[in-house]
């Protein structure tokens, strides 16, 4: 193979683009061979190589392309301090920090460079102090003190070097400093967080006077206000942070989740958490490769204070003096996102586990209406998941390992009409097999209670590049968990559906939903190497769902009537 | 899978691709009405190039296809009027007084003197818009409603000269002719001068295809200016379209909006065998400009039922 490392880098994205590890594997293994046998590579092409697999977490693959650059002398500051990322990220502390100080001291003569690496040092010490005491359990209390004090003063000694530059590093100060009085934790020299917060907000509005804000600058400016105790400029901020779709992507969002929850220690349990952390994480499901994985035991909570957040921003936005410029910004984009949130939390009612007889998860099923899928079925709720989790047909059990109906057992984490219970199939009223429908049309004993209604699609979304689709499953292995990712539709014909897929494996039988949180299909499958559609050659990386209106079809053809009434 | 024809009104607009985003996102917002969401494909009749030299900048606001954004961004148009003819300058001073603006002519100033105070006035002035933006906007319909029923040949400064009703009404039957290969409804959803437009196709040209609904928003059809050069195919008492609108016309206005606001109602002016029977909506916008396409789209009456004529 030529060495092209544009092509590489191109290659490398569209792999970022459709998460396909695999070929984002080999791509980097060639390069790093490729390295390895003296070819080279030019500095900026090396950084968005690397900045295209550290934004899909592929943190092996970082290090090692990182690597491979460093050991070739092909690096420079930057690579350097990707490098160390990817060992952050891997929890490879010690070495991180020894990549971390000798590019400090390799960068001496190049403030701007000095200062990033002076901060990464700061942000390792951060993480490590944030892991130790959020964990719980018995920290080592000398080390994890001599941690923040360290991660305050790297922050603090570039933030003094020039307050009006760095702003970043002053405001981690500032959140640390006023984590370690929550924490009881005296620091030497520590800063006044409330001096650092006034400073920087008397920056960015001298800033502001003369160009709008950078959305980073807006995190900080939020993050300013909670310093301040000010809950509502804050949430002010936030929202106008929110509203840049363009900087602000998914793991913008996630890293300022993540600030906000380990540093600042916000719960939803409590204000500004309690508006704030369903703000950000609607935003984040709104944006492209947006996920969110919750625990079963807070999603009611969070349902609940997701549906008082949209009101309470509504008013906080109607409440504040209208800054010049931001007339979009108050336009309530914000407020509906956090309805449309809180309708998808809604949708996470419907979502059963299967169990097998050990009491395993075994696959995930829905509960719908039954008159949704066959009109004299009236409103009896059913429950649909994949034959490949459930059948009747014993051939399908051999071929396939599904689980004998009488042998399945189902619970609902998230729907609290059913909490505690466990159900039993009375009946299975239909199945098709995995090579055709893949689907298992089940009543359930008890009946299942009375669910709000939900509506089916009638057309598919366009695919447009634009559209996508989200999945409400139990990812394998979580069992505690519900995981709500959004997929970008790739294509579908009369039978499938396919939309790329962040997700693990394991949802099967899980609703897929549209942008509107209407029903589209039943998840049934997915990997690296799925057959592209509508007599299109090739595969590709692709999750794989049945059309709803496809199996109300065959419902209808099969006369589930007849059989539910005999 | 339904289809929708959209077409622009006045003024500049950025180029296509992005005026059919911002129509489509404005529709969408707040949990409105996503097209692609449904699986209705769309296609936007683009003829801003057909009057204006370059696309206008694209600005990121929620209002970016707003023509007062646009008008503010232009100098002033020029109400380029060729007045050779003494009807034609006839007509351009009474629509021109009905609009509540002056035109750059002797002879049409004191035309429009002739008429007295303009009837309009003081509707106009309940609306806080400044007055030179609001004349900026009526000289520019004024203009783009003259040069398309005078079919006038312009050149917008590119070297190419357009015969401006010919050239339009070739676009626009073209994406209908597009939108008619598609299989669900077909939907033509029209803005201000786009509504001429459209009428004017639907109604006056042969070979236009048959659609299944009209949507015409801020319109100025009401105006009987423009009605009398849609003659002899409108009449008022069989005005309506039926040879190629199978299903309904739903026309939307705010009071408040100045170029459907001297007559917004269309049902007594587009009868059906003497029957009203276009569907005429009051969608209450807000704001400084009525006329804006954006806030028209984020209305919940027009959302359903736009859903109602695309049977979503």
């Amino acid at each position: 193979m030529s060495w092209d490392p544009q092509a590489s880098l191109k290659a490398i994205e569209t792999a970022a683009e459709s998460f396909n590890q695999e070929e984002a594997e080999r791509l980097s293994k060639d390069l790093v061979s490729g390295l390895e046998h003296g070819e080279t590579i030019e500095a900026a092409t090396a950084r968005k190589i690397l900045g295209a697999l550290r934004r899909k977490g592929w943190f092996v693959l970082l290090e090692k392309v990182a690597e491979a650059l460093c050991f070739t002398e092909q690096d420079d500051a930057q690579v350097r301090r990707q490098y160390a990322q990817a060992l952050i990220d891997q929890g490879k502390i010690p070495a991180a920090i020894y990549v971390i100080e000798s590019l400090i001291t390799r960068t001496a003569d190049d403030p701007a460079e000095n200062a990033e690496a002076r901060g990464l040092l700061g942000r390792i010490y951060k993480q490590l102090y944030v892991n130790a005491v959020n964990a719980g359990g018995s920290p080592n209390l000398a080390l994890s003190h001599l941690n923040l004090q360290r991660a305050v003063d790297a922050y603090l000694s570039v933030y003094r070097s020039d307050p009006a530059t760095h702003l970043w590093h002053g405001i981690n100060a500032a959140a640390l400093a006023a984590r370690a009085a929550r924490d009881g934790v005296a620091l030497n020299n520590g800063p006044d967080p409330a001096a650092i917060a006034r400073d920087i907000l008397a920056t960015l509005a001298a800033q502001e006077a003369k160009a709008p804000l950078y959305a980073w600058d807006l995190a900080t400016g939020a993050e300013a206000h909670l310093a301040l105790g000010d809950a509502t400029n804050a949430l002010l901020w936030i929202a106008r942070y929110v509203q840049d779709k363009k900087d602000v992507d998914a793991f913008e969002i996630a890293s300022t989740l993540r600030q906000l929850t380990e540093v600042w220690g916000l719960t939803l349990d409590k204000p500004p958490g309690a508006i704030l952390l369903p703000l950000l994480q609607s935003q984040l499901l709104d944006r492209r490769g947006g996920s969110i994985v919750f625990d079963r035991d807070k999603l009611a909570e969070l349902r609940q204070k997701t549906a008082e957040a949209a009101p309470a921003l509504e008013k906080a936005i109607d409440a504040a003096p209208p800054p010049k410029n931001y007339e979009k910004v108050l336009g309530k984009e914000g407020v509906v996102t956090l309805s449309w949130y809180k309708l998808g939390l809604d949708r996470a009612k419907v979502v059963a586990k299967v169990l097998n007889p050990a009491g395993d998860g075994f696959g995930t099923g829905f509960l719908i209406r039954g008159g949704d899928l066959v009109p004299a079925l009236g409103d009896e709720i059913l429950l649909l998941t994949n034959a490949h989790v459930t059948s009747s047909d014993p051939a399908v059990r051999t071929k396939y390992g599904s689980l004998d109906p009488d042998d399945a057992t189902i619970i609902f984490e998230a729907f609290e009409a059913a909490a505690g219970q466990e159900f039993k199939v009375k009946k299975l009223l239909w199945t098709s097999p995995p090579d055709e429908l893949d689907a298992s049309l089940l009543r359930i004993d008890p009946p299942a209670p009375s669910l709000q209604a939900y509506s089916l699609a009638k057309n598919l979304p366009l695919v447009d590049n634009i559209q996508k689709v989200y999945v409400i499953g139990h990812p394998g292995g979580r069992t505690l968990s519900i995981s709500l990712n959004d997929n970008l539709l790739l294509d579908y014909d009369d039978r499938l559906v396919h939309y790329r897929a962040p997700t693990e494996g394991g949802s099967s039988g899980s609703p897929v939903f549209n942008q509107s949180w209407q029903l589209i299909g039943l998840h049934h499958a997915g990997g690296t190497s799925m057959q592209r559609l509508n007599g299109k050659e090739g595969t590709y990386a692709a999750n794989e769902g049945i059309w709803i209106q496809r199996i109300i079809k065959a419902l209808g053809e099969a006369e589930v009537v007849e059989q539910h009434h005999a | 899978m339904a289809h929708v024809t959209f077409i622009h009104g006045i003024a500049n607009k950025p180029p296509q691709d992005q005026l059919l985003d911002l129509w489509l996102r404005s529709l969408a917002d707040g949990g409105g009405l996503d097209l692609g969401t449904e699986g209705v494909t769309s296609s936007m009749v683009y003829w801003a190039d057909v009057m204006y030299k370059d696309p206008a900048a694209e600005v990121e606001t929620e209002n970016a296809g707003d023509e007062a954004v646009a008008v503010q961004q232009d100098a002033a148009p020029e109400v380029n009027v060729d007045l050779g003819d003494a009807g034609e300058l006839a007509w351009t001073a009474s629509l021109a007084a009905k609009l509540a603006i002056p035109i750059a002519t002797d002879t049409a100033v004191e035309a429009v003197a002739d008429l007295g105070p303009s009837p309009v006035k003081e509707t106009l002035e309940r609306i806080p818009l400044p007055w030179f933006i609001k004349e900026r906007l009526m000289k520019v319909l004024l203009r783009d409603v003259h040069h398309y029923l005078f079919n006038v040949k312009y050149d917008p400064g590119r070297g190419t000269t357009y015969q401006v009703q010919d050239e339009i009404r070739g676009r626009m039957i073209k994406a209908l002719q597009e939108g008619a290969g598609k299989p669900g409804p077909h939907v033509v959803v029209s803005h201000s001068m786009g509504t001429v437009i459209a009428y004017d196709c639907l109604k006056r040209v042969a070979d236009a295809p048959k659609v299944a609904g009209l949507m015409t928003i801020g319109s100025p059809l009401g105006l009987d200016e423009i009605q009398d050069k849609l003659q002899p195919e409108w009449t008022r008492d069989n005005g309506f379209p039926f040879d190629r609108v199978s299903g309904g016309w739903v026309n939307v206005y705010d009071k408040l909006d100045p170029v459907a606001g001297f007559d917004p109602n269309l049902a007594n002016d587009y009868r059906k065998d003497k029957k009203n029977v276009v569907d005429d909506l009051n969608e209450q916008n807000y704001g400084s400009w009525r006329h804006d396409i954006s806030k028209y789209l984020r209305g919940e009456h027009l959302r359903e039922k736009l859903r109602g004529l695309l049977k979503l």
